[in-house]
């Protein structure tokens, strides 16, 4: 409507404008022509409007009518609806999705219905979950909402996998990812429980790795492979909780160094190459990235002195911690770890290089984190300071590398988690009102004089 | 924006994995129904309120129940095993599977618990089977308790059983249900009866 209404107040202006002798008989067509195609696209969004309304209505109406005859139609009847309408959405939609592309390659200008027929594969993937439940209500099957959801994650992630589409694949990580986090609420609860569903749900990071890595080379979805990559490191820090292990004598902390090793040396060692098939390196420099990251966040998380309290001091709240080994957790480190190696071996034998060595040696020190108890070294604090040191030293190299390469993303992110970091240890230490103003006021000056004088050397 | 140009057969792939999702939600169901042995449980009487619940029918049967499983030999093993919480209230942990040994002594008649296990028996006599259940929230749940049924609620809603039975508690006949357990304890309904209370006291049958 706004928009409508300045279109009809340019074309009086322009009248006037020309009348004025403003502008010249050649500009007010020129204006004149560019204004009727515009006009056209608002004119073909008004219909888009209405279509988009319209489906939304007959949808509705669908849902109407099966609620109105659901009491008539027989069980078969409705399960031989659902599924021909599943079937309905998955053909048209992939004659539709797959029509432009071949009018591409002959040399065809390209169509709507591409994305006709993308969004019918989307809706085939809601209605696989739809079928599903419904399936499931009419046939009387009591199952936990997770079971039904894995059942339409592993539905959809195998629709990706036969589609080779980006956006299922994203949507099938989500959906499973919404069912381990549902699943995660019963884990306690677990005791003796044998079905098929928990098994395979207890090993979710290894089962991410492991089906949604290849498929986003298969899809070529750089998301896919980030949101895989964090959702890897997630799930497999949820199901050790590393954390715990730092503070108390145990039998488990190799558990805890796996859970800070694997994630970034998977990711730093990462190499397209290694799949069959693949010649070109997709997703390597995002992996690094994200290895730089994860690596980056724990010793942050590493930093906090909380962690690192002697259990004497806390005598009153000392955790009963790992009364049994977990079996699952362990299986999956066993199974990644051999990934992880070969990926390493593959790299090293490529080519040497300095800059694999330092990040392997900061692996290494995040991995023996847990051990620290071990050394009964008497000076307090020596973990505290050390994580703080490195995690200094990551960003100032990240913003010496930022200055070399001219990368604004990389220099600001340096700056912003020093900052992070020393707010962090201001507000954690409690320090005094004065010190802490000297120190963010001396620290502003230098992010101010670093930051003014970066973006002068990059124009 | 641009992929690769697929061949059809993909759409078929895509097809058949889609089914076979929906076969495999159902398989056990169906497994359990052809390879398993028909078990009659009778329900506990309740309040009609609480067994139908719009178009769900609710069901709780002597076996949920914590007293009739207390007084059964393999009890205290199980307590002893996993313990819950607090001894008197929540005896069990919570989540804990069990398998309830369930026996008949005469055809067409209920069938009743006779021993609560851990794992699951080896080998069982004829008349014998092992139900799985699970300990939750202060009962013991099999996956036989909850089905939507709007046909029940078609059946009932106007006079019958299921609300005159608030009134007339003392003379209502239990449900009556009819399930298939198979060699693994897994249990998928086959047919509920309902008596009504009339005086005529027909059985409603519902097949599932």
């Amino acid at each position: 409507m706004l928009l409508d209404n300045f279109r009809a107040k340019l074309r009086n202006s322009l009248q006037v404008w020309r009348d004025a002798g403003i502008i010249n008989d050649v500009q007010y067509q020129q204006i004149t022509q560019y204004q009727a195609n515009l006009e056209k696209t608002v004119q073909n969004r008004s219909a888009k409007t209405v279509i988009v309304l319209a489906s939304i209505l007959i949808v509705t109406g669908a849902i109407t009518f099966i609620a109105a005859i659901e009491q008539v139609v027989t069980r078969e009847i409705k399960v031989l609806l659902l599924l021909s309408l599943l079937a309905a959405s998955n053909i048209t939609g992939f004659y539709l999705w797959q029509q432009p592309i071949k009018a591409q390659l002959e040399g065809k200008p390209v169509f709507r219905k591409y994305i006709l027929g993308k969004s019918l594969l989307i809706l085939s993937a809601l209605l696989l979950g739809v079928n599903l439940s419904v399936i499931a209500q009419l046939f009387h099957i009591n199952q936990a909402n997770y079971e039904l959801l894995l059942m339409w994650g592993a539905g959809v992630t195998l629709m990706a996998y036969s589609y080779e589409e980006q956006t299922l694949a994203i949507f099938g990580l989500v959906i499973v990812l919404v069912c381990y986090l549902i699943f995660s609420n019963e884990l306690p609860y677990l005791n003796n429980d044998v079905r098929w569903i928990v098994i395979i749900l207890q090993h979710i990071p290894l089962l991410l790795w492991v089906v949604f890595v290849p498929l986003s080379i298969w899809c070529k979805s750089r998301t896919c492979f980030i949101l895989t990559a964090i959702a890897f490191t997630l799930t497999l820090l949820f199901n050790i909780k590393p954390l715990q292990y730092l503070n108390t004598t145990n039998n488990f902390s190799w558990l805890a160094a796996f859970a800070f090793i694997l994630p970034p040396a998977l990711l730093w060692s990462y190499d397209d190459l290694l799949f069959p098939k693949v010649s070109k390196r997709y997703f390597q420099r995002v992996a690094r990235n994200l290895a730089l990251a994860c690596l980056c966040i724990f010793f942050y998380i590493l930093g906090f002195n909380y962690h690192w309290q002697a259990p004497d001091l806390t005598l009153s709240y000392i955790k009963p911690v790992n009364v049994s080994l977990n079996n699952a957790a362990s299986i999956d480190i066993a199974f990644l770890s051999v990934i992880a190696v070969t990926q390493w071996l593959f790299l090293i034998q490529h080519k040497f290089s300095w800059k694999n060595l330092v990040i392997l040696s900061w692996i290494v020190i995040c991995g023996l984190a847990p051990f620290w108890n071990y050394l009964y070294i008497d000076i307090p604090n020596v973990p505290v300071i050390l994580f703080n040191a490195m995690n200094i030293l990551f960003c100032l190299l990240l913003i010496r590398h930022a200055m070399q390469t001219r990368e604004r993303k990389e220099f600001w992110g340096g700056v912003l988690m020093l900052t992070l970091l020393v707010l962090t240890r201001i507000y954690e230490y409690q320090t005094d009102l004065l010190f802490g103003s000297l120190v963010l006021t001396l620290y502003g000056l230098a992010v101010i004089g670093t930051g003014t004088w970066f973006e002068t050397k990059i124009r | 924006m641009i992929q690769k140009d697929l061949p059809y057969w993909r759409l078929l792939v895509s097809l058949a994995l889609q089914l076979s999702t929906i076969i495999t939600l159902l398989a056990p169901s169906i497994f359990t129904q052809y390879t398993g042995k028909t078990v009659i449980l009778s329900t506990m009487p309740v309040d009609a309120n609480d067994t139908l619940r719009g178009r769900y029918v609710a069901l709780e049967y002597d076996i949920s129940r914590l007293e009739t499983l207390k007084k059964l030999p393999g009890w205290n093993d199980l307590v002893k095993k996993y313990p819950g919480i607090n001894s008197q209230y929540y005896p069990v942990a919570e989540g804990t599977n069990l398998y309830v040994i369930l026996h008949n002594e005469s055809k067409n008649k209920p069938w009743r618990p006779l021993r609560v296990t851990t794992a699951l028996p080896a080998s069982l006599p004829e008349n014998q089977v092992a139900l799985r259940g699970r300990y939750q929230y202060g009962s013991i749940v099999y996956g036989l308790e909850k089905y939507y049924m709007p046909e029940v609620q078609a059946d009932f809603s106007k006079q019958d059983i299921f609300q005159t039975r608030q009134i007339r508690l003392g003379q209502i006949k239990p449900i009556i249900m009819h399930i298939k357990v198979d060699s693994q304890g897994n249990a998928a309904p086959l047919e509920m009866n309902v008596t009504d209370t009339d005086a005529n006291g027909r059985i409603h049958k519902y097949r599932f």
